[in-house]
């Protein structure tokens, strides 16, 4: 059953709340969890938020990453893991030595596509010990305004990895749902247009 | 030259210089593990003896060595042991 990362060199490019969010997304047919390896403890934060029985389960990365996650990959149908935000940690290392796909969040901004180019080189060395490793760049918090955001695929195809076709737009629901402790998928109308993105790329992305 | 045309071409040039610049550092490091994996002409170096380990001043209960040793990889290794 697949494992995913959400992998990145840079802070702030949206690993946690795709993570979260994606991670729901799946578990609306299969069994679903989060592992959270980034020692921030983002996603166990917005675990903690939710008075929501029935959410998420959210682990925190503990002892042998490479032996808990092929543990979990047993519980569960599919695992969503939030890397640190650098591709040279550790956990990072370890996770995409064990996932099948790693999603890299890119945001339309200069740093983040120079940032990306690294993970590009990460992704390459891990492919030596895990040669199945699908890696796929995701566009995230597209604004249409902004002319970056219109250059952004263009640049983004200069790096050796797949751009998915859905981009992620920029939306204040994100955010509005962390607080909640929930996914935009627990929010009926006002995460509609927020959710149909994300089924588009896990429809895209896991094919 | 529009705005939108300038911020493509410095968007563009900016990513073949970093991917320019990525490149060459992997060669680096690649030549680098090359050369440090080649095997060793001469015969085999005998280990060097091992320094015993620095004994805590008389008196320096803060920084005793068994302190060091509880304390995780990271805070060990940015310590800086008084001489």
């Amino acid at each position: 059953m697949p494992v995913i990362a959400l992998v990145g060199n840079k802070g702030g490019a949206g690993k946690t709340t795709l993570s979260v969010n994606i991670a729901a997304g799946i578990a609306r047919d299969r069994r679903t969890a989060v592992l959270d390896a980034d020692p921030q403890g983002s996603s166990l934060q917005w675990r903690a938020f939710t008075e929501d029985e029935n959410a998420l389960d959210v682990y925190e990365a503990n002892g042998d990453l490479s032996d808990q996650i092929q543990d979990l990959r047993q519980q569960y149908d599919c695992l969503v893991i939030d890397c640190p935000p650098s591709v040279h940690a550790p956990q990072t290392h370890t996770v995409l030595r064990s996932c099948d796909l790693a999603l890299i969040p890119v945001q339309p901004s200069p740093v983040d596509l120079w940032a990306t180019v690294h993970t590009e080189r990460a992704i390459e060395q891990a492919r030596e010990v895990n040669p199945h490793l699908r890696a796929i760049l995701v566009l995230n918090q597209l604004e249409s305004r902004t002319t970056l955001s219109r250059l952004v695929r263009e640049a983004a195809e200069e790096i050796d990895l797949p751009v998915a076709k859905t981009g992620i737009r920029r939306r204040a629901i994100y955010r509005a749902s962390a607080l909640e402790g929930k996914s935009v998928f627990d929010l009926g109308k006002r995460g509609a247009d927020a959710a149909d993105e994300l089924k588009n790329l896990l429809e895209e992305v896991m094919n | 030259m529009s705005t939108k045309d300038k911020t493509r071409s410095k968007l563009m040039e900016s990513m073949r210089k970093t991917k320019a610049s990525a490149n060459s550092t992997s060669e680096t490091k690649s030549t680098k593990a090359a050369a440090s994996s080649k095997p060793a002409a001469s015969a085999p170096k005998k280990a060097p003896a091992r320094k015993p380990a620095p004994r805590p001043a008389a008196g320096s209960g803060n920084y005793s060595s068994r302190g060091m040793v509880q304390g995780d990889s990271y805070q060990a290794g940015r310590r800086i042991w008084p001489d």
